[in-house]
């Protein structure tokens, strides 16, 4: 077996999960250091299946994972220590308030209290979340509870950060906060892997796409490489996802 | 505050979430609150009550212990530990199977069985003090009537509690074990509606049969179970004699109830982020797949919706234990009247 290449931050190989029918199956991917990746594909191509096992929260039937070099299947808790998670429809704590839950976050992931009471401030600010920070977060909306939730992800400063779905049900404003906030983390040198259905922020904020279909990649590069293997031209990230998909289709229904 | 990550750090976390939930049902409104603490005497004193006319005509209740008297003890302890187990297992199930705030905590580097070695024991807890609750108006009537020796009941039923949650921990452990996670699901609750109702069905079963009455009280005073029972002297009796105020067998009762608490949780608690890990799959996908025809069919609303509720009922583990329970609970008066109609 090849030894892990230390230039990538998540490095997967020949990942399968099965459930009644493959959810993953054989998957290759990796994400380079300082790299923001995309994974797009349409519903149950296998995306969050791939998240979840990285994360640590799925075991995988095959495969292997590594993340900055520490192979997450032998180690996950090393590499649950330099990762964060962050859902579609994250868990907040009702009855806590953000400041509350970003305490309780700190003490999983062993954060110095001073560090962690500097840092909790600093997000709180950039995120917007001044206002609310000792209001329960029951009373917040669904936007507030994703920057909470976001917060409390990025408290620990991971340097792989997965995201599933972080944009689904943020107002503009709330979007392009989240935007930028990820943006500096990736300047800063943190890698950043995500799912997302609206291309448009796969198109503004990805270094390199994935195309996964029925638990495969399909397809994966810059955008302007996904446009070359489809003969898309300029087209954008929306006509050049759905010819890809359209061509990974047919070559799979001539396969069968 | 104790170090994160630690048992203490865990509990610290759940009492103060326990805490908040309970003072957020309490002080929603002022007015609310005052009416839920009226609303609770009241039904105290209805429970006190209904305890006073059940237990008032007995003259038994201050006599020296004798056989008659453990063994009816005995079936009403064994009857509230079939229901506790019962509900410890629906929770021990929930506890690995409902993701809320697991992700968020198997996807960090601590070690998960610490949280769930305090969810067991918060579990235990709240299976103690809804059980106490319920018995509380009998122990208190009985104690006035009886004998303050009677309050030892309290201990017993904690102690009660303890076992049942060490049961319903291995019987679920055991299904996981033999027979996965997927279908632990579905069996854990219908096994938990079973034992529930088991004894209670059972012994009014034997009642119906032996005396024509639905009543248990009959079939364990009568002189037929008596004769077969072991003298009073056995071991059986011990939490019997525990109720009754025997300090020694009280102590014992309680210390083994504990001891086998604490060592179900030290052997199985390690093995229980890897079970939750196990359940992450199966709760992703609960539906089935595959190539099914999608022919409608004409029907009325009356039958769509008796489908619909069909399919539901089907579909969810919790609805089919506790229909299967309601069930289950009709047996008995239903054998009743079959019996009077022949």
């Amino acid at each position: 077996m090849n030894p892990a290449d230390p230039s990538f931050a998540l490095e997967i190989r020949g990942l399968a999960r099965r459930f009644d029918q493959p959810a993953v199956d054989g998957l290759d991917l990796s994400v380079r250091i300082g790299e923001f990746y995309t994974l797009l594909g349409p519903n149950g191509a296998g995306k969050t299946t791939t998240l979840r096992m990285i994360s640590g929260l799925l075991k995988p039937d095959r495969g292997s994972i590594t993340v900055f070099g520490i192979d997450a299947l032998a180690d996950p808790v090393g590499a649950k220590q330099i990762m964060a998670w962050l859902s579609e429809d994250p868990m907040i704590y009702d009855k806590l308030t953000p400041v509350e839950y970003l305490e309780f976050v700190a003490g999983l992931w062993s954060v110095e209290s001073n560090v962690a009471t500097a840092r909790a401030c600093e997000l709180i600010g950039w995120l917007g979340l001044e206002t609310h920070a000792h209001d329960p977060c029951e009373g917040l909306s669904r936007g507030m509870r994703q920057k909470v939730a976001l917060a409390g992800a990025l408290l620990h400063e991971p340097r792989l950060i997965i995201l599933d779905e972080p944009f689904t049900g943020l107002d503009a404003g709330s979007a392009r906060l989240v935007r930028r906030v990820l943006r500096e983390r990736v300047h800063a040198g943190c890698s950043v892997i995500m799912t997302t259905h609206i291309l448009e922020v796969a198109e503004r904020m990805a270094d390199r796409i994935g195309v996964m279909v029925a638990g495969r990649l399909l397809a994966e590069g810059s955008l302007d490489d996904l446009r070359r293997q489809v003969g898309a031209g300029d087209g954008n990230l929306e006509d050049t996802f759905l010819a890809l998909l359209e061509t990974g289709v047919a070559r799979r229904t001539v396969v069968a | 505050m104790s170090r994160a990550g630690t048992i203490a750090w865990f509990a610290h976390h759940e009492v103060r979430l326990t805490w908040r939930d309970w003072l957020g049902l309490m002080s929603g409104r002022r007015r609310s609150g005052r009416r839920a603490a009226l609303g609770f005497i009241g039904i105290a004193l209805f429970l006190h009550g209904f305890a006073y006319l059940v237990l008032h005509r007995r003259t038994d209740l201050a006599r020296p212990p004798d056989q008659g008297i453990l063994l009816v003890l005995t079936g009403v302890l064994t009857l509230y530990g079939s229901l506790m187990v019962s509900q410890a297992m629906e929770r021990v199930t929930r506890a690995f199977y409902g993701r809320a705030d697991l992700d968020l905590i198997l996807s960090s580097p601590v070690t998960a069985w610490r949280l769930f070695a305090v969810r067991i024991g918060a579990i235990a807890v709240t299976i103690a003090a809804m059980s106490l609750a319920l018995a509380a108006p009998f122990i208190n009537i009985v104690s006035w009537f009886g004998g303050l020796r009677w309050l030892a009941a309290y201990g017993v039923i904690a102690a009660l509690a303890m076992v049942a949650v060490a049961v319903a921990v291995i019987l679920t452990v055991g299904l996981f074990r033999t027979i996965g996670p997927k279908r632990t699901r579905l069996c854990a609750q219908i096994i938990a509606a079973v034992i529930g109702a088991s004894f209670a069905i059972g012994v009014q079963f034997a009642a119906i049969l032996s005396y024509g009455t639905p009543s248990r009280v009959v079939l364990l005073q009568s002189e037929a179970l008596t004769r077969f029972v072991p003298d009073s002297g056995s071991i059986l009796w011990w939490p019997a004699r525990a109720i009754l105020g025997d300090l020694p067998a009280l102590a014992v009762v309680f210390g083994i109830s504990a001891v086998m608490l604490t060592a179900t949780i030290s052997i199985f608690t390690p093995r229980f982020g890897q079970l939750a890990l196990a359940t992450g799959g199966v709760s992703q996908n609960s539906t089935r797949k595959g190539h099914r025809s999608c022919r409608f069919r004409r029907t009325s609303p009356i039958r769509a919706l008796r489908r619909k509720e069909w399919m539901l009922l089907r579909r969810d583990p919790w609805l089919v234990s506790q229909t299967l329970m309601q069930l289950l609970y009709l047996l008995p008066p239903a054998f009743l009247l079959w019996r009077s109609f022949l």
